[in-house]
């Protein structure tokens, strides 16, 4: 469930771009100072948002400093510190174990050598970063409780686990320095809208791989999967259902956003939700990646 | 009252004409007009924007009367929720649900709307509207369209479904009106495709 969230760099101005590049690389710098170096690897752009929307919330200036790194070893680079990144490099270890403790215990069995190596390192990232967050950190855990009840639920339907999985972002996006109280539930909604949308997209995502492996997708009720359709097939009837959540859920994200109050990057942020999200979701919903290896099949 | 500049609330600069300010505010008033804000957890928050807008306008052209009839939709009510208090249908444990909603105890409106006996258009109202605040989409959108052809004359209930039903599309117009779908050009393909790694820029 990751790098479905990136700014339509094209449209961007050069000044916007390298506060992307540079909030990137300030976060990156931020794990790997609060947590160590091995995390940096798991870093997205994904993580860039939440740390790039709710710097933008605080008066707070971010430091602006040139520094090396191991990517980047011969020329220095623009680095962007600020507070928020540090939330998000907390954010990002709980997610990021959460997530890891799922693929282990339900997904194939492809990644496992590298998840089992990383696994107890960052059970104790998370643990350190659930101490930082106990508050984020309850919630988020709630949250993936009810979603994982649901999971197991014949037929769920797609709104109940999407509201679930939006009850984990919307934790992790009602960061608890946002210093006014509307401004924070205008954050958290935005969060909740957003992990709506990331949900459904990854569902959607993973549509044919689920169908063969039967592992659980909300699209995929119980008579779709006995249906004798292929997957094409599915596709192109669920697709205006999936199409409406997904395009009802940006609208929602963009209706919390224009009621923050944002202090920089304006700009950057319009073309990540307005550009870059829909993008993913264009893209996403035409399944050009498995379009292609359905047609590798049937040659 | 206001407290920020308004020139600054109605992103204006200081030598703009009547015509700019009266441009700006429409402008403004459009974007965070309660209609768009029916059925969201935030339509308190496009309220108290819309006030701030409206009194800004009004220090700005110092004659309130001209200000647009449609900014003063749902205004002096003092509710969270723009139109909730109001309805000649309303009974005291509607009244009850619907503060529930707007206190955003969801649970609480749930067990208030379990105890009504009648299923009436208002009663799919709120079910509507708690349904969906729960991310029941599709289930809320058919329950307040139910509501709206139970009581074709209700406004709020006619407002609500329009709503929920144009989220997607409003994200389309504004998304487009940024730029999406231009996008097709070559130097699309002259991006560099590995940007955090790279050393060009």
């Amino acid at each position: 469930m990751l790098g479905y969230v990136k700014a339509y760099v094209p449209e961007l101005k050069v000044r916007e771009f390298q506060v992307y590049n540079g909030t990137y690389c300030g976060l990156c710098k931020t794990v790997g100072d609060r947590y160590g170096q091995v995390f940096r690897l798991g870093l997205s752009y994904d993580m860039t948002f939440l740390a790039l929307l709710l710097g933008a919330l605080l008066e707070e200036e971010p430091q602006l400093t040139a520094e090396h790194c191991v990517a980047h070893h011969i020329r220095k680079k623009p680095i962007l510190r600020c507070s928020a990144q540090e939330y998000a490099a907390d954010m990002m270890m709980i997610l990021g174990w959460e997530n890891l403790r799922d693929d282990l215990e339900d997904r194939d069995h492809g990644h496992r050598a590298r998840d089992l190596t990383l696994a107890p390192l960052l059970r104790r990232a998370a643990s350190k970063a659930a101490d930082l967050r106990p508050e984020a950190s309850k919630m988020i855990a709630s949250a993936l409780a009810d979603l994982q009840a649901l999971e197991k639920q014949e037929d769920p339907g797609t709104d109940l686990p999407a509201a679930a999985f939006g009850g984990v972002t919307e934790a992790a996006f009602g960061w608890e320095d946002i210093p006014d109280a509307g401004q924070k539930r205008a954050a958290s909604a935005f969060g909740r809208s957003f992990g709506q949308w990331l949900y459904l997209l990854d569902a959607w995502d993973d549509l044919e791989d689920d169908l063969r492996s039967g592992a659980f997708n909300p699209f995929l009720t119980r008579v779709l999967r006995a249906s004798p359709d292929g997957v094409t097939t599915l596709r192109q009837r669920l697709r205006p259902q999936a199409e409406a959540l997904l395009y009802h859920h940006l609208g929602e994200m963009a209706l919390a956003f224009d009621l923050m109050t944002i202090h920089r990057d304006e700009e950057l942020l319009r073309n990540i939700i307005l550009l870059g999200l829909r993008r993913k979701t264009d893209g996403t919903l035409d399944g050009k990646k498995d379009n292609s290896h359905a047609e590798q099949r049937s040659l | 009252m206001l407290n920020r500049d308004p020139y600054e609330v109605l992103s204006v600069p200081r030598n703009a004409t009547q015509e700019e300010i009266r441009s700006a505010y429409r402008a403004l008033v459009k974007k965070y007009h309660p209609d768009k804000y029916q059925g969201n957890p935030l339509a308190d928050l496009a309220q108290e924007k819309l006030q701030e807008i409206n009194e800004a306008y009004e220090i700005l052209t110092k004659n309130p009367s001209q200000a647009d009839p449609s900014a003063s939709y749902g205004y002096g009510t003092g509710s969270g929720y723009s139109g909730y208090t109001s309805g000649s249908t309303a009974s005291p444990l509607y009244n009850q649900i619907r503060s529930a909603i707007n206190r955003n105890d969801l649970g609480q409106a749930q067990s208030l709307l379990d105890k009504c006996t009648i299923q009436d258009a208002e009663w799919n109202f709120l079910t509507g509207i708690l349904a969906y605040r729960q991310g029941k989409i599709s289930e809320g959108i058919s329950h307040v369209q139910k509501a709206m052809e139970m009581d074709p004359n209700n406004q709020e209930y006619r407002a609500a479904y329009a709503q929920l039903n144009s989220i997607g599309s409003m994200y389309r117009t504004n998304s487009a009106g940024y730029g999406y779908g231009n996008e097709m050009n070559p130097s699309d393909m002259l991006l560099c495709s590995t940007l955090p790694f790279c050393l060009c820029c």
